[in-house]
């Protein structure tokens, strides 16, 4: 259980720091969004940062503990592959996001206008199926 | 050691194709005052590629390090970070304009 001063300890732990800074100013600021839809949104860019700040920990642990097994090392690569698909799935959202408030703005050209209606027609046939 | 690099480049694919959708879908959309927000978000997404392709390109050439990962890893993280609340700050501020106008309706 030591920690020695070097570039890559000093890196993560001021990376530590400022994420988890980072993650308090998020979540407080997400909570005064003006809907549930945009939050749901925003959120997500949250949920991508915790995601980082506990990748970040786990690997201070590993130097905190002097664990460096090729497990450990595997265990946090394969984090790293999840923080690419948790940056996919954001940017799906924030597309969905974005193509919704378009449609309620009337900015989108016709045909994306005809589609998104006809995708809510579907949703909404399904939900009185389901109800 | 195992073949590390598979896994930037996996990672690095990903990244690349996730790029490639949002540019496509972002390009798309009129809603100019909604998609500023979602911009820090895409120099987020472009910072996290580039520290994935140096590492590939870093660990194809002499190997993995895992003391380089954690270099690279963090400088990038707590910069994407940032990017990051700065487009939440961004999204409260927009937030705070559409509230305002629905008030002055």
């Amino acid at each position: 259980m030591s920690l020695e001063f070097s570039i890559p300890n000093v890196l993560n732990l001021s990376a530590i720091l400022i994420i988890g800074v980072s993650v308090i100013y998020g979540s407080k600021a997400i909570k005064n969004l003006y809907s549930d839809e945009f939050a749901a949104t925003i959120n997500w860019l949250l949920i991508l940062v915790e995601a980082i700040f506990i990748v970040h920990l786990i690997i201070f642990l590993l130097f905190f503990f002097d664990i460096y097994s090729d497990l450990l090392v595997i265990f946090v690569l394969v984090s790293v592959i999840f923080l690419a698909m948790l940056f996919f799935f954001a940017s799906y959202k924030i597309i969905q996001f974005l193509e919704l408030y378009s449609f309620e703005k009337k900015e989108l050209s016709g045909s994306s206008i005809e589609e998104l209606i006809k995708k809510r027609q579907r949703a909404a046939r399904k939900e009185r199926r389901g109800s | 050691m195992a073949d590390y690099y598979y896994v930037f480049f996996l990672t690095s694919s990903i990244l690349l194709y996730t790029l490639v959708v949002f540019v496509f879908s972002f390009t798309k959309i009129r809603a100019t005052r909604v998609k500023d927000i979602f911009r820090m978000f895409f120099f987020g997404l472009l910072l996290f590629t580039v520290s994935q392709i140096s590492l590939l390109v870093a660990t194809v050439s002499t190997g993995f390090r895992f003391d380089f990962f954690v270099m690279v890893n963090s400088f990038f993280s707590f910069v994407l970070s940032i990017f990051a609340v700065m487009a939440i700050m961004e999204a409260e501020k927009f937030s705070r304009e559409i509230l305002s106008e629905a008030n002055h309706k």
